[in-house]
């Protein structure tokens, strides 16, 4: 007899405009009652977008529900939540001023019982704790009703989040990346509520991307990839590394060794001259125990990185997001003081209380930064291209206060003809396409003399193949003419194109740390970022 | 693609213009005794004569010179409310001076100290407001405002004490000798030579904000402040330079009114000048050019108010329904609405 | 200076009597902080609420459709305003001097038009001042200090604590709270922010409507600057008092205080009274900045 299914969605489809993205591409889920199910894929494959379908927070372009069976249209969370369906999303969404109790049952308060309460809707607040307390016995969980949500731990405000669906009468409850905020701690005792809360009958859909965690916890697990489905597997019937190598869609990891036979040989001429190299290379910038301490429950932060990129040499940052490369960007570019943390620039000593003195280095030019946010730190979208263009380096065009005109006109002309930027230059930057802005950004800091340090967030993203390549042309050629440079990137592929040595950080700590990175490949690389592996 | 953003800009700021002129006839028709010869006090009587025009034209330039500080500081997302304050403390200080200044000082030093004295003041008051923010993060919208309310009323004090003048009946300073006032130049009416520094004003923050860095680092800073950190711009010290020069302006406003129509401090004189400003630079959208018109309709709307109570009757505070309805109206997003349905 | 107890009576009685429009417009504001929109648009609702409302008792003489319309005209305009701002998505600040000005406009153009001057409007209209039996109201020192206030006072103070336990306990505090906690949560939740927010400006209308209408009282009179800025004082009261319904009321009785000191000290020609006019600004700037620096 086949298992009674819980949710089955077929051929979902969701589209994004303007940008045309399919965030859904004909996805299908089939979740069995009372089982936990997992829901893995790297960023943008789509999980977040066909469970916030299924949560009703979100409508699909294209294709159908059933819930225990009956074909159903979710339109919104209400609708959702008659269902039994229950989602806690990634970002929570506690009300500080609230307490425990009153965020659990926000909107379904218990009424005291006269007539002048059920008119003027006063809350029984001893009720109002008992209940909470109750539901937090029943499924095994330790809150304090009455205390207010703002001085709770992640853990603990996840599991309002928990309950609060609970106190909904949620059947299926889909949680969404709940490990990425906890320590492994924390996150060992959610599972350990979430077999107690399967147990009593419910059913649970857990979405990540963290692979040893689904080989925990789950009975089942969904692939997803650039937002289709690429198979449901028994975790009692797989293992973590063809998971992994599913995910990264790269097949299993004994076809690559071949690959790397072949870049080896090409290699082996530079590998020599490499090693020497950087013996010889002086040290462009020392980073030591850098630390980012984040308040409660805005994220990981960083633990102790530690690394160095010498003057003609790449050093690829590579971590999945929400793993800690924010707040690195953030810190080496120096929009965030870290808390901990010595750098060294070229034999200068910079300690956190003297920021100003990092700072100081990107007006002078010697450090160059390419932000990962380039709309929303690296663009003014209703100032024009050109305005966009010399803002940078607007010293130059602007020598004695007073704008060159011509001087600013030639430069963007020229940048749009070399970079290929299909845009005009009085055209308020914001109507780009993002590879347009992209290229404007690039463009930006490679039209003028090569910095000691570059500091490349992203550099490829919405690139197409051509200026893609173009791209990575210009980088190398920065790096021949000595420029130490640092690719920070999610993006795997483009990590292993360009970077000489690969640092690989996942959940804000440095797990890989590789000179001369060749031997390294795809697969190998997926493993660190998902956490399977630590080298340290 | 610009082009259809500038036209819903413009269509819009029109719309409101006409929304506030039929609000305008409203009124006069529900109000006045007279509707027919309201309507001809407030429409056409600013314009016909020399006197009532000149008149016109020399109330658009304190709004036209407030209303320029004023949208700078709109433009990095700074609002000062303390326009009112910010008048009457130039004034008083310019009129101050001019009452106090030498015979042997001649009339055009004495201008230019006013004047100079006048702005200097205003951005003191300013500039408070703006540390205060940067510092100690309270919104300088409260603060300007209450420092203004201060203000005003140590002014009405020193007017009316201190300054008042002994002849007369009015709460007032002495007149200010004639030979520092400003020379009228369009007799009978009080139309002085500040209109040349007015224009001279707007031509001049014209050229600066499209020509020269700090005008780019401005525009900057008020178009996305994390781009402007990313330049190595100093946000902070520009949202207090901001709120400085919003305020010098202001007080270069007030002085020049002191010299120049009233020829005294009376108590009260400036009074909406402040709010009136803001909605000039309302209407203006951040453009500087765009300044002229805008002072021109809102002063307009002041003059036509002034000639119908006179006239008809209706009280001039209709001028402030009217500016209200107007700022409402402007930054009300319907007609975006409609543009982005289109698309989808 | 005369510091006779009787004075010192008459100047704490005085202090509490000013108080009641403070608290009105206050916790009225308070809603709509609570929120999370800031109104400064109090010093507009409140002489909206004072001139139809002391019209309308005015007209039937009758303290209690004076308040009504007070209540009503001023809920109306604050509704306006809430309209613009959810439907339209004007400017939260730019709205809030919007209502400022239209109130200045609107109440000028229809005294003129109704009472034929713009100046003083005297009103037949004054509140009893003996609600206590008089053993109560002549016990010494807190009989003329607490018990001898209209109904308009006791029942602000009433205003204050019934607010303060709708906020607490009722499930409509409960979403108000809410959406200036974390408007998204609140929509995820299956609510309208956007209707919370209106619900919200309505008590803002109600309280700002009350206080300008108490203030009309107190003078039995409707002058063109009758609020003379405690729409803005009250907006402080609103932070000072950590947005907390019993510390925005001693933060009122703060200001009163300031005020009631600011008349007292004005019997005395040693200090300028204009001077003395611009104390309670002052003081509520001061207070901003300490307040802030902590």
């Amino acid at each position: 007899m086949l298992p009674m299914l819980a949710v089955r969605m077929q051929g979902i489809c969701r589209r994004y405009y303007p940008r045309g993205v399919h965030a859904n591409d004909g996805a299908s889920l089939e979740v069995e009652k009372g089982s936990i199910h997992a829901i893995v894929g790297e960023n943008g494959a789509g999980k977040t977008t066909l469970m916030k379908i299924l949560a009703g927070l979100d409508l699909p372009d294209e294709g159908s529900i059933e819930i225990e069976g009956r074909l159903v249209k979710i339109e919104s969370p209400s609708k959702a939540q008659a269902l039994g369906i229950g989602m806690v999303q990634q970002h929570f969404l506690i009300f500080d001023e609230l307490s425990a109790a009153e965020n659990i049952f926000f909107g379904i308060e218990p009424i005291r019982n006269n007539k002048i309460s059920r008119l003027a809707g006063i809350v029984d607040s001893q009720e109002l704790n008992t209940r909470a307390q109750q539901l937090a016995t029943e499924y095994g969980f330790a809150i304090d009703p009455s205390a207010p949500a703002a001085s709770l731990s992640i853990g603990a405000r996840q599991q309002i989040e928990i309950l609060r669906q609970l106190a909904r009468h949620a059947k299926i409850l889909i949680l969404d990346e709940p490990s990425s905020v906890l320590t492994e701690q924390e996150t060992r005792v959610l599972f350990e509520k979430l077999s107690d809360i399967r147990r009593l009958g419910h059913t649970i859909i857990l979405v990540t991307h963290k692979i040893h965690e689904v080989m925990q916890i789950a009975d089942r697990v969904t692939i997803m990839r650039q937002g289709r489905t690429i198979g449901t597997y028994d975790i009692s019937a797989t293992t973590l590394q063809k998971l992994t190598s599913l995910i990264m869609g790269e097949g299993s990891i004994e076809e690559k060794q071949e690959p790397i036979e072949k870049s080896q040989i090409d290699k082996s001429k530079i590998e020599s001259s490499k090693i020497e190299r950087s013996q010889k290379n002086p040290l462009v910038l020392g980073v030591d125990g850098l630390t980012v301490r984040r308040p409660r429950y805005y994220g990981i932060g960083l633990s102790d990185i530690s690394f160095e990129v010498h003057a003609g040499e790449i050093l690829g940052i590579c971590a999945l997001s929400g793993n800690g490369l924010d707040d690195l960007e953030n810190a080496l570019a120096a929009f965030q003081s870290p808390s901990f943390g010595t750098f060294i620039f070229d034999g200068h000593h910079i300690e956190p209380h003297n920021y100003r003195r990092y700072q100081s280095l990107f007006q002078k030019g010697l450090i160059a930064y390419l932000p990962s946010d380039r709309i929303k730190r690296g663009l003014a979208s209703s100032l024009s291209v050109r305005d966009n263009f010399i803002a940078l380096s607007r010293h130059d065009f602007f020598p004695k206060g007073w704008i060159l005109e011509n001087a600013a006109q030639q430069a963007i002309l020229d940048a749009i003809r070399s970079f290929e930027i299909n845009a005009l230059p009085d055209q308020p930057a914001g109507e780009l396409s993002g590879g347009n802005i992209q290229k404007l950004a690039i463009a930006r800091l490679f039209s003028r003399d090569f910095p000691k340090l570059f500091i490349l967030c992203e550099p490829t993203w919405s690139l197409d193949i051509r200026s893609a390549e173009q791209t990575c042309r210009r980088i190398r050629l920065a790096k021949e003419e000595g420029t130490a440079i640092l690719l920070l990137s999610s993006n795997i592929d483009e990590i292993l194109e360009l970077s000489d040595h690969i640092m690989v950080l996942s959940r804000g700590r440095r797990v890989l740390y590789q000179k001369n990175s060749s031997l390294l490949n795809r697969a190998i690389i997926g493993e660190y970022l998902l956490g399977n592996r630590i080298h340290g | 693609m610009r082009n259809q953003r500038a036209f819903s800009a413009t269509f819009r700021v029109l719309m409101a213009a006409a929304f506030s002129i039929i609000l305008a006839a409203t009124v006069l028709l529900l109000f006045a005794e007279d509707f027919r010869s309201a309507l001809w006090q407030f429409f056409v009587e600013p314009f016909s004569s020399r006197y009532f025009f000149g008149n016109y034209i020399a109330d658009t330039v304190p709004l036209i010179i407030s209303g320029i500080g004023v949208s700078i500081a709109f433009r990095s997302k700074n609002f000062n409310l303390g326009g009112e304050g910010q008048i009457y403390a130039g004034a008083l200080a310019g009129g101050v001076l001019a009452l106090h200044a030498p015979e042997a000082f001649g009339p055009g030093t004495v201008w230019i100290l006013v004047a100079f004295i006048g702005a200097f003041i205003g951005a003191i008051i300013g500039t408070i407001s703006g540390l205060l923010k940067a510092y100690w993060r309270i919104s300088e919208m409260i603060s300007s405002y209450l420092i203004s309310a201060i203000i005003i009323n140590i002014s009405d004090f020193f007017i009316t004490g201190p300054l008042q003048d002994s002849t007369s009946n009015f709460q007032t300073t002495a007149q200010i000798p004639s030979v520092f006032l400003l020379p009228r130049i369009f007799s009978p009416s009080k139309l002085d030579i500040s209109i040349w520094l007015a224009l001279f004003l707007v031509l001049f923050f014209h050229i600066l904000s499209k020509k020269s860095k700090m005008g780019f680092e401005l525009r900057v800073c008020g178009e996305n402040e994390e781009f402007a950190r990313y330049c190595g711009i100093s946000v902070r010290a520009y949202n207090i330079a901001a709120m400085a020069i919003s305020g010098g302006m202001y007080g270069l406003s007030g002085a020049l009114l002191v010299i120049g129509p009233q020829g005294r401090v009376m108590r009260g004189f400036s009074s909406g000048l402040g709010w009136s400003a803001i909605s000039v630079a309302l209407l203006a959208q951040g453009r500087e050019t765009a300044i002229l018109p805008a002072a021109l309709f809102i002063a307009f709307l002041k003059a036509g108010s002034d000639h119908v109570m006179i006239g008809s009757g209706v009280p001039s505070e209709i001028i402030s329904m009217l500016q209200a309805a107007a700022m409402l109206f402007i930054t009300a997003q319907v007609m975006p609405r409609l543009w982005q349905r289109q698309r989808q | 200076m005369n510091f006779s107890p009787i004075v010192l009576i008459d100047f704490l009685k005085y202090t509490i009597a000013a108080a009641t429009p403070l608290l009105f417009a206050s916790i009225g504001g308070l809603f709509s902080e609570l929120s999370g929109m800031l109104n400064i648009a109090l010093e507009g609702l409140m002489a909206i609420g004072a001139f139809f409302g002391m019209a309308a008792a005015g007209l039937t003489s009758n303290i209690f459709f004076g308040a009504l319309a007070a209540i009503l005209s001023a809920s109306l305009a604050s509704m306006l305003m809430g309209l613009m701002i959810n439907k339209f998505r004007t400017n939260l600040f730019i709205t809030g001097l919007a209502i400022n000005l239209l109130a200045q406009g609107i109440t000028a153009v229809l005294s003129q038009s109704w009472y034929h001057t713009k100046a003083v409007v005297a009103f037949n209209i004054s509140v009893d001042n003996h609600l206590f039996p008089r053993f109560i109201s002549r016990l010494p020192l807190i009989g003329p200090i607490f018990f001898s206030h209209s109904m308009i006072t006791i029942f602000a103070w009433l205003w204050v604590l019934t607010s303060a336990f709708i906020i607490k306990n009722t499930k409509h505090g409960l979403k108000i709270r809410a959406t200036g906690s974390n408007p998204q949560a609140v929509s995820a939740l299956g609510f309208s922010p956007d209707r919370i927010h209106m619900q919200a400006f309505l008590w803002s209308g109600v309280g700002s409507g009350l206080g300008g209408y108490a203030l009309g009282l107190s003078i039995s009179a409707f002058v063109p600057n009758i609020i003379s800025g405690r729409g803005w004082i009250a907006l402080v009261a609103i932070y000072l008092g950590r947005k907390k319904p019993l510390w925005i009321a001693a933060s009122c009785l703060l200001f009163a205080f300031a005020e009631s000191l600011s008349n007292y000290i004005q019997g005395f020609s040693s200090i300028p009274p204009l001077l003395v006019l611009a104390l309670p600004y002052l003081v509520t700037l001061i207070s901003l900045i300490l307040a802030e620096r902590e």
